[in-house]
């Protein structure tokens, strides 16, 4: 049983559609896309930046020649010693009047004095002895950092000993909290108590994928102490890479050991 | 010494930057793209087709309609019909037509003549030809709605993929932050602008497919009303000549 619209609605329904065309048509459209942020970047990103007129500051002076140049002295007004000025002369004094004649009187003469006892020099004080003058100010082992950031190292322990820390060759260095993690690292690897008390720095070098080497014994404490600091960096072996902010590829480290009994 | 304007240079390495970014997330990432460029292909392959159907749709409607309204035969009308097939109206009138046709003494073609004076041919049932006239709507109205589904489809899904996308790279990049020790901008930067990618993406692919989901729909409620139009007027034309 058929009836006859039900054919009519089915040939209908099998009509040709366009899909396949449109597909292609969507993915030309989107690959058209792409290559146009590929390719033609100039105009999206540079409009803003190009409107911005930079000031050129000349600091060789103006530009041409006979204008100063590229040398910054030329252009300065050279300085030299002026003249002394010349004063007006003063007027001379009148001349004084010759001394009019007295008659001597009769006056006792004062004895001379005795001749003054000449003043005992403090003698120079010799080289190799020092005289004992009590207490005085020693250099300690506190030091006085300029450059590059401190960290505090091994002050838990000390127990009123000096402060020690770590010092990096490089002025200004950036990341003071990276040489915390490195001295927290190589601190879990240093054995302290040697029953010795004493100092000694070590220098090493801190590779950009954290691997250390080029250790070196900078200020020694004894033989003992030395090969303990030594082999607290040689057994750490690898801390964590240089922070990306720093430009170098290695980072010297001076670290301070401390012991205390 | 700045003399000489320097160019500022890199302008071409942010787009470049861009595809770099592409290619270096992981493995999640890429795949998340790839499903969210396939959902733009086909939902934009979609919108070109349902644009180009109505609006062939709406041209021969208007030439259907003119054709039906001036001229006095049925079979004028039907011989049109083969060449508008992408009119809605077309179905309407042939389902119409055929049921005409089959009551009307069937397979021997009578003369269907809306104004005939000699021997009038009365139809048995004119509800018989309202029912072919709503099956024919319902035919052509899921003609007419096919394929519009996928872009709502898109339109909600989408964004969710991005969404997806970005928080598994974020996720990455925090791991990333606790392996490397330092939450610096260097570390964090790279890894979250990848990330934000994805969503950009479900967004390029989700905001057409809104937009055109609700035209189409619109357009669609159109061509129902047009049809259901058109099935009044027919079901009066076969009333008024033929019972």
């Amino acid at each position: 049983m058929r009836e006859a619209i039900s054919d009519i609605l089915s040939e209908r329904a099998q009509l040709t559609d366009g899909m396949s065309r449109m597909v292609v048509l969507s993915l030309a459209g989107h690959a058209l896309l792409v290559a146009s942020m590929l390719y033609a970047p100039a105009f999206w990103t540079t409009a803003a930046e190009s409107k911005s007129t930079p000031m050129m500051i000349s600091l060789g002076g103006a530009e041409g020649p006979d204008a100063g140049g590229m040398t910054t002295i030329a252009a300065r007004p050279v300085q030299r010693v002026s003249e002394p000025e010349e004063k007006p002369a003063r007027p001379a004094p009148p001349a004084e009047k010759p001394p009019e004649m007295v008659a001597p009187s009769a006056v006792i003469k004062p004895a001379p004095k005795p001749p003054a006892k000449p003043i005992e020099k403090p003698r120079e004080s010799s080289s190799s002895q020092k005289p004992t003058s009590g207490a005085e100010i020693k250099s300690g082992a506190a030091r006085a950092e300029t450059t590059g950031a401190q960290v505090p190292f091994g002050g838990l322990t000390t127990g009123g000993g000096g402060t020690g820390g770590a010092r990096v060759d490089v002025a200004n260095f950036c990341c003071p909290s990276y040489l915390a993690t490195v001295v927290s690292t190589i601190k879990r690897n240093w054995n302290q108590g040697q029953g010795v008390t004493g100092q000694n720095t070590v220098k090493f070098v801190v590779h950009r994928d954290g691997r250390i080497d080029g250790i070196e014994v900078e200020q020694s404490g004894g033989q003992l102490l030395d090969i303990t600091s030594q082999r607290a960096l040689q057994v750490t072996k690898q801390v964590t890479p240089l922070p990306r902010e720093f430009m170098g590829d290695t980072l010297t480290i001076h670290l301070i050991f401390e012991y205390s009994r | 010494m700045v003399q000489g304007a320097d160019q500022p240079a890199g302008t071409g390495d942010v787009q470049t930057d861009f595809f770099k970014l592409l290619g270096e997330g992981g493995a999640i990432a890429q795949v998340v793209l790839v499903i969210l460029l396939i959902f733009s292909l086909i939902s934009w392959s979609v919108i070109f087709y349902k644009f180009w159907q109505f609006s062939r749709a709406e041209r021969q409607t208007k030439t259907f309609l003119d054709v039906f309204r001036k001229s006095s035969k049925f079979s004028e009308v039907h011989a049109v019909c083969r060449t508008l097939t992408e009119s809605p109206l077309t179905g309407l009138f042939q389902a119409g037509y055929g049921e005409l046709n089959t009551q009307l003494r069937g397979p021997t073609t009578p003369e269907a003549k809306p104004s005939q004076v000699a021997v009038r041919p009365t139809l048995k049932s004119l509800d018989a030809v309202d029912r072919a006239l709503l099956r024919a709507t319902t035919a052509e109205m899921n003609r007419l709605e096919n394929r519009v589904p996928f872009l709502a489809t898109t339109a909600s899904i989408a964004p969710f993929i991005g969404l997806f996308g970005t928080v598994w790279g974020i996720m990455d990049s925090f791991q990333r932050i606790g392996v490397a020790g330092s939450s610096s901008l260097g570390v964090v930067a790279p890894g979250i602008a990848h990330a934000l990618i994805a969503t950009a993406a479900g967004l390029f692919a989700a905001i057409p497919a809104v937009y055109f989901y609700n035209h189409f729909t619109n357009r669609v409620k159109y061509f129902s009303g047009e049809m259901d139009d058109f099935s009044l007027e027919f079901l009066n034309i076969a009333e008024r000549n033929f019972t």
